[in-house]
């Protein structure tokens, strides 16, 4: 690839007391790269994207954003300098409306305080109905449906729409870099093909944005990223397209077992 | 001097084996309900009220029997078990309606219905406004290495030791024990194993109420008198006591306890005007542990799954 | 937020209705509480209470009679306010001199500021608080210690001892940033307990007995223990705190409405649904919670000065545990974040004690059983929270 590189992680290591989540991980993304991270269960995927997002803070080695280390920062923080994301389980605000849902996306890129709120109302307003008129676009963009349904509380949506909520509430921080954590889990084929004909299209309405998406659906993983990374027990196994790494013996052998690729 | 030490030494003892008894209550059912049971502390302390109604019961009907030490220690076994059901009692009425609920709602139910225990005391219970005296039920003193120690302190430490190694031996040791420890792991796993939660949780509400209960009597034993409010003090500092070792952990529950229970034998003691500040320096104390151990000295901090 | 009401024939016919619904509202909500302070048979008391009770039933059985009310007020939201202000400026007319009634009504407004001042915590941002009462009585003292060494008159004392509320609030807030539910409600509880042994004990604070003789205000010379003479009538002493103490409430709604609708109060609801899915969110979650607690502080400061100033002497009694959980109690049965569900259950769980004297005595056991009740049956409270508009619907 030879656009610049936005996002890198060099060496991350993440030790729970005795038990080693992650071990000397390596990884870049290009700007406007699709990158896949696929893996059995418990191999990190989730860890790796905790760490970039400033949950866990890592044992040892360093994330940067666009040459710019991240270590340390707190998750807010982080968001702030462009990076957003959305979770296994949709943690969704659910007693809010969805229009809220996405407003609160917006937060990294509004200002207005308790100062403000109070004695500064015109201000504040006008920046509040600024982030529901981009929030009412970005619904709009993912699915008019969506939209229509803008003012009921998330917590009633279906589980397709909940994760384009989710998208789009990532998508108002305006990220550089995009991770979805396992988007097609609890989906049916129908949902998957929809939600990767999202992903297709907000791709290209923003050809800058850069995603990570940790995936168990290997037709998505097939379809979408430009490369892929495997990891197991912590460890990267590999890292290039996917048609190339799943001939690899060493990643048959972390999902089937060394017997079934023996037998293979 | 040294007397005055070696006495200080005993109330620390018998004052922390006592908040321990309730202490460890609180740890046992935040460990495995995860519901902070705040009316724990009240219900310990409904036991001695339950004790006093039962000497005074029998009093009036068998004055010749009352005062012997035998119907004493029956009364005190009675209001033991009593509060054991009591707290069965109130799982099944308001708190198993909090199981599933919300942390904050569970919090605030269980606070309002230690007020409203303690509200029913008072007004059930005759003249229950007033403080009521209460009887050492273990008098005299015993010789122990050229000290003098009163065999109530003695009797109370020694309690507090035998409940304390009995709630470990049924956790670990037993059948029981193992069940409560897997429902407080994962409730629809040991459902499929067919251990019925419901059953498990009252069984946890009994021995943690009963347990409690003694702490309870021998808290107005050692205060030569109840009070219907007496929970506030007692219930409180022995929630503190759990919650500053670290709720769900019985060790911390007890190490907490001597904490506490040091500091407030200390004030008392060294500090001029003590008795009126031993609040102060307790919740100073639980306020400062848990800033740099916001789950407290020995707590399982809760790994979220994100 | 207001709303843009739809234009055109059918609108002006809804637009008639909705004004008719309000006025009908607030006008019976203002006689019927007029009533509740006035009267003294306990039964007419509890008539009045069964009725509201089959109106809230009601309401629930037929949501969309209660939608229809909601609506009408969000359209009509001008007149709603002026015919409000234009009913609390008058309520004192209609009281007939009663000077009890009076002295319910400043008290009950006191604890509505509280409630409202709670709110921000427990409604908004579910962070269990059980020391409001400290921060009242932090207030309470500051003020009245500066008053009465140092000579401040009311004025002067009100900004400081809300300020020094809010540097205590703060201080609360600190040990907020790592500590999270059971474990923060127990710190919580141990500053309330700290502060009030503290007033309890300390020498310049009066001890168990408090301070007393707090100098009453005065405003261009009129003395607030004498009564108020507006067009010719005269009104009981009581009617200057009256007016006092509506117009904290009345900051105090301003402050809650304005920050529910903003992005401050949209970060204190993300933090209460998913604290860590809002930090994500790029929310500063930890600047919101002390946030939190130093808006609860400063108005409860605020309150604190109202009610030393107008009762004239205060002791630690006044401020327990107890105080905390009636404050809470306010919030959960009225309505969690919902203004006037606050401003309900405050002037519910004040009034209803004091009018029904029979039971003065059960008045704690009234309070724990009613939160219990609330949180097994409608745990959002009488009015519960409402879901934001923004621009036209």
């Amino acid at each position: 690839m030879t656009s610049p590189v936005v996002l890198s992680g060099q060496g991350l290591t993440m030790r729970f007391g005795g038990l080693t989540a992650m071990a000397e991980v390596d990884f870049e993304l290009h700007r406007g790269e699709i990158l896949g991270i696929i893996g059995p269960n418990g191999a990190g995927k989730s860890t790796l994207l905790n760490i970039i997002t400033g949950i866990y803070l890592p044992s040892s080695g360093e994330v940067k954003l666009e040459g710019e280390v991240l270590n340390g920062l707190s998750p807010h923080k982080i968001v702030g300098r462009g990076i957003a994301r959305t979770f296994q389980s949709s943690r969704l605000f659910p007693d809010l409306s969805v229009l809220d849902n996405v407003i609160i996306g917006r937060h990294s890129q509004t200002k207005s305080g308790v100062f403000d709120a109070i004695f500064r109302r015109g201000r504040a307003n006008r920046e509040l109905a600024e982030s529901a008129a981009i929030a009412e676009d970005l619904l709009k963009a993912v699915s008019r449906d969506l939209f229509e349904q803008r003012h009921r509380p998330s917590g009633e949506l279906p589980q397709a729409d909940r994760r384009r909520l989710e998208i789009a509430r990532a998508l108002a921080s305006q990220p550089k870099v995009l991770l979805l954590d396992e988007p097609s889990s609890g989906m049916d084929d129908n949902d998957t093909d929809a939600l990767m004909d999202d992903i297709r299209g907000l791709c290209a309405a923003q050809p800058d944005l850069s995603l990570m998406i940790i995936e168990h659906d290997m037709r998505l993983i097939a379809a979408l990223p430009q490369r892929v990374m495997v990891l197991d027990y912590g460890q990267k196994l590999a890292d290039g397209p996917f048609e190339e790494v799943r001939l690899i013996p060493r990643v048959q052998e972390a999902y089937l077992g060394k017997k079934a690729v023996q037998n293979a | 001097m040294a007397d005055l030490l070696l006495q200080q030494l005993l109330n620390w003892v018998v004052l922390g084996s006592i908040y321990a008894l309730i202490a460890v209550g609180f740890s046992l059912l935040f460990g495995v309900l995860n519901i902070i049971h705040f009316s724990h502390g009240d219900v310990s302390l409904v036991a001695p009220f339950l004790a006093l109604g039962a000497i005074q019961a029998l009093a009036s009907s068998f004055p010749a029997a009352s005062g012997s030490l035998a119907v004493l220690l029956l009364c005190l076994l009675l209001s033991i078990l009593l509060t054991g059901l009591l707290g069965v009692v109130l799982e099944f009425l308001v708190i198993r309606r909090f199981r599933n609920a919300p942390v904050m709602m569970a919090l605030v139910a269980t606070v309002a219905l230690g007020i409203v225990l303690r509200e029913l005391v008072r007004h059930l219970f005759p003249n229950g406004s007033n403080p009521h005296s209460f009887p050492r039920f273990v008098g005299g003193h015993i010789e122990l290495a050229g000290v003098t120690i009163p065999l109530f302190s003695l009797v109370a430490v020694v309690c507090a030791v035998l409940a304390v190694a009995g709630l470990f031996f049924i956790l670990n040791k037993t059948r029981l024990g193992l069940q409560i420890r897997a429902v407080s792991q994962d409730r629809d796993a040991a459902r499929l194993m067919s251990i019925s939660p419901t059953r498990i949780f009252r069984a946890t509400f009994f021995v943690a109420s009963a347990i409690g209960a003694v702490g309870g009597v021998f808290f107005a034993g050692y205060a030569n008198l109840v009070r219907f409010d007496f929970s506030i003090d007692v219930g409180l500092i022995g929630f503190s006591a759990a919650v500053v070792g670290g709720l769900g952990s019985m060790p911390g529950a007890i190490i907490g306890s001597l904490l506490i229970a040091g500091l407030d034998t200390f004030v008392q003691a060294v500090v001029p005007n003590g008795a009126s500040y031993r609040l102060v320096f307790i919740f100073l104390l639980v306020i400062a542990v848990l800033v740099f151990k916001p789950s407290g000295l020995f707590g399982r901090t809760v790994v979220e799954k994100v | 937020m207001s709303t843009v009401a739809k234009t055109g024939a059918p609108a002006a016919s809804f637009s008639l209705t909705s004004l008719l619904i309000v006025v009908a509202c607030e006008l019976i909500g203002a006689a019927a509480l007029r009533e509740f302070l006035l009267v003294d048979d306990w039964r007419v008391i509890v008539g009045l209470l069964v009725v509201f009770a089959i109106i809230l039933v009601a309401m629930q059985r037929f949501p969309a009679v209660e939608h229809r009310i909601e609506d009408a007020f969000d359209t009509q939201k001008p007149a709603a306010m002026v015919l409000a202000i234009i009913i609390v400026l008058g309520f004192p007319f209609t009281l007939e001199g009663n000077t009890y009634a009076f002295h319910l009504c400043v008290i009950a407004q006191l604890y509505a500021v509280l409630a409202l001042a709670l709110n921000f915590q427990l409604g908004s941002a579910n962070i269990p608080n059980f020391a409001s009462g400290a921060s009242y009585g932090i207030g309470a003292y500051v003020s009245a210690l500066l008053a009465l060494n140092v000579g401040l008159s009311f004025w002067l004392a009100l900004p400081a001892a809300a300020i020094a509320a809010t540097v205590a609030g703060f201080l609360l807030g600190l040990p907020s940033m790592r500590t999270r539910d059971s474990y923060l409600a127990l710190v919580t509880i141990a500053f309330g307990v700290v502060v009030n042994q503290l007033l309890n004990n300390l020498d310049f604070t009066g001890g168990p007995n408090g301070l007393v003789g707090i100098p009453v205000p005065e405003l261009f010379g009129h003395s607030f223990s004498s009564p108020l003479v507006i067009f010719g009538v005269s009104l009981p002493s009581q009617a200057n705190f009256y007016y006092l103490s509506a117009l904290l409430v009345a900051i105090s709604i301003l402050f809650a409405g304005r920050l529910h609708n903003s992005r401050v109060g949209l970060a204190w609801n993300a933090l209460r649904a998913d604290e860590l899915a809002a930090r994500c969110q790029g929310i500063n979650t930890t600047w919101y919670k002390v946030l939190a607690f130093a808006v609860d502080a400063f108005l409860a400061g605020f309150a604190g000065t109202i009610y030393a100033f107008y009762v004239g002497f205060i002791s630690p009694d006044n401020f327990t545990f107890l105080t905390s959980v009636t404050i809470m109690t306010m919030v959960i049965a009225g309505g969690m974040d919902n203004i006037l569900g606050v401003i309900v259950g405050a002037f519910l769980l004040t009034l209803l004690p004091e009018k029904l004297r029979v039971f003065s005595d059960y008045r704690i056991l009234f309070f724990g059983v009613t939160v219990i009740a609330f949180l097994m049956i409608r745990p959002q409270g009488i009015f519960p929270q409402r879901l934001r508009r923004y621009g036209e619907r």
